[in-house]
């Protein structure tokens, strides 16, 4: 327990650092060469905005804004979007490995194989096929399935939250699929199923739980590959989100803030299911 | 195992696809002259029928644009420069990673700095760092075309290195725990020596299998990057009707495509949907490919096929008596 929260303070410290030094390289390429003493003064200067954080602003059309008590809003909207996306995702994924694996076994092996097709399709035609489909609904039936664009001030999740979710739910689904498999392997599933006990029983009281450790160890790999989702979605559907504004503000100084502001949650996460997992199997 | 590979179906169905889309598309540069055919109006006789935008046909196989220029080509014509980019770039990727992942095998202390200080780019949106360091460069006049180039094939492979290095690095670290690298140091060999003679044969599957991943990530990127409106082929803006201009990409690379069209999603979807779906396609014909790896790369160690005598041609020979005696056969 205490190595954990050792390193996770640890690798926390250093992954601020990083992103500070990520978030300061566009001060590196001013004539697109590489400017070392410009970035080190970048450095200092972006540090400096991030003691301050008051005192950033931010450009609309209608004026010059303080970031900070509006940024709340923005930002706050970004991870619900993340967040439920990820766990609909999960368990989403959860019922559907347990629906397939309860198939006759030569459709389930079907399946399995080529699990890895689904994981091919790409956000962008996800979020581009769902707008298509609802403009040729709309034009067919004169029925407005979803708000497919969202106004400044009007916030639409089904649609967003839907795009988001189906590239994690894949990728969580083939994991569990292959992971299930190795699971049934093992000998304690011939002990469970030699004193009787019933097969859906088996497959969620003990196959899931452990597969489920090897979907934690991968969160990490998802939820990023779910960042850059987000980045797509946010453009796609108009949603005015962290990563909309990052983009149009295009400023190192908001750019760090957001992402930090990101990191955050994202790392209390992990470390809140390292410890789980630890306190579960034991496991660093 | 590199000639596993080969008896993999999935591996070969999508090595065929992208093969065959890279020679079309080198056909169509260097034998049908890199011509794409450009209609605005269809007449019947003298009496205009139709404009451009023609949605798909049998003679627009994916549709045309707003100039008239027909979308397959233009598809086809950009292949070369899409696919070219990825398999560079990742091939880029992999070679300065494993110099990388070599480099920190010996980092020491310094490891879990590096690597802690890795861990902030699964906290960033790739795209969203390249297009916030290109913007600037992207819009300024000050340069030409390649250095532009050049400039985003640096930001794209550079992105990915540091924590494919020390992904590489895990797994030489992986393979120098097994037995016959501590006996191969017993018996002298130098660190160098073991790299290369008894490390690199097993880390080539993982190299190929890392090469095509990264291959598909450079593709994603592209894309994500695309639709951002940074396009790899450069813009360039040409007139339609009298007084509007549009964005065109040159070289009708993918990304270009893609970001180039996609506001006309609503007018002519399938301006977008079709660029959106060759990359879709490419990218699962990659999946094919690292599939086929992983299953080839499973095989080797699982078994070898031990020949099988084959007895059932050996027919048994009846001799004529059941028994001899022993006495008798000594004097014969």
């Amino acid at each position: 327990m205490p190595f954990i929260l050792r390193d996770s303070v640890f690798s926390f410290v250093l992954s601020i650092i990083g992103i500070i030094l990520l978030g300061s390289i566009p001060f590196m390429f001013t004539n697109m060469s590489f400017d070392t003493n410009g970035y080190l003064n970048g450095i200092g200067e972006l540090f400096k905005g991030l003691m301050h954080p008051g005192e950033i602003m931010y450009f609309t059309e209608s004026g010059k804004y303080s970031l900070f008590p509006s940024m709340w809003n923005i930002y706050g909207y970004s991870l619900t979007l993340l967040f439920s996306a990820f766990f609909i995702a999960l368990i989403a994924a959860i019922v559907l490995a347990i629906t397939i694996f309860m198939l006759p076994s030569r459709l389930k092996d079907k399946i399995r194989v080529f699990s890895f097709v689904f994981e091919s399709i790409p956000d962008v035609l996800i979020a581009i096929g769902i707008q298509f489909f609802i403009v040729w609904f709309f034009k067919k039936t004169n029925i407005l399935l979803f708000q497919i664009v969202s106004l400044h001030d009007q916030k639409t999740y089904a649609v967003p939250i839907f795009c988001l979710t189906i590239v994690p739910l894949f990728m969580i689904l083939r994991i569990l699929l292959l992971n299930m498999e190795d699971e049934f392997q093992k000998d304690y599933i011939d002990t469970a199923k030699s004193k009787g006990i019933g097969g859906f029983r088996i497959l969620y009281r003990h196959v899931l739980p452990n597969t489920l450790l090897s979907v934690f160890h991968q969160s990490r790999n998802i939820l990023w590959f779910m960042l850059s989702n987000l980045l797509m979605v946010e453009f796609l559907f108009n949603v005015y989100g962290i990563t909309t504004l990052v983009r149009q503000m295009g400023s190192p100084e908001i750019f760090t803030i957001s992402m930090l502001l990101l990191f955050i949650p994202m790392f209390l996460f992990f470390t809140c299911l390292r410890i789980f997992t630890y306190k579960w199997v034991g496991q660093k | 195992m590199i000639k596993g590979i080969w008896k993999q179906p999935f591996f070969i169905i999508g090595f065929l696809f992208v093969f065959s889309l890279l020679t079309f598309s080198l056909y169509h540069y260097y034998v049908m002259d890199n011509e794409i055919y450009e209609n605005q109006i269809v007449y019947e006789g003298i009496t205009p029928v139709d404009k451009a935008p023609f949605a798909p046909s049998s003679e627009y196989w994916f549709g045309s644009d707003r100039m008239g220029a027909d979308l397959f080509y233009q598809i086809i014509s950009g292949a070369k420069h899409t696919l070219g980019i990825a398999f560079l770039a990742s091939f880029l990727r992999m070679i300065l990673s494993y110099l990388g992942g070599i480099l920190l095998l010996s980092a020491g202390r310094i490891l879990p700095v590096v690597k802690g200080l890795g861990q902030s780019f699964y906290y960033i949106p790739s795209a969203l760092l390249i297009a916030l360091i290109l913007w600037p460069v992207i819009i300024s006049d000050q340069f030409t075309y390649w250095d532009k180039v050049y400039f985003e094939l640096l930001l794209i492979v550079l992105i990915a290195v540091p924590n494919t290095a020390i992904l590489i690095k895990e797994e030489i670290n992986l393979i120098q725990q097994e037995e016959f690298i501590t006996s191969a140091k017993l018996m002298g060999g130098s660190r160098l020596r073991i790299l290369i003679k008894h490390v690199m044969p097993h880390l080539w599957p993982k190299l190929l299998l890392m090469y095509v991943q990264q291959v598909i990530a450079v593709l994603l990127l592209l894309a994500h990057l695309g639709i951002l409106g940074i396009f790899f082929g450069g813009t360039i803006f040409r007139e339609y009707g009298m007084e509007f201009t549009i964005p065109v990409s040159v070289s009708n690379e993918w990304s270009g495509l893609l970001g180039g069209y996609y506001y006309q999603l609503r007018l002519a979807p399938w301006l977008v949907i079709f660029p959106v779906l060759s990359f879709a396609t490419v990218i699962m014909a990659f999946n094919f490919m690292a599939e086929g790896i992983k299953r080839a790369s499973d095989q080797t160690f699982v078994k070898k096929k031990v020949k099988k005598k084959d007895f059932s041609k050996v027919q048994p020979t009846a001799k004529d008596a059941s028994f001899t005696f022993i006495n008798k056969k000594k004097i014969s």
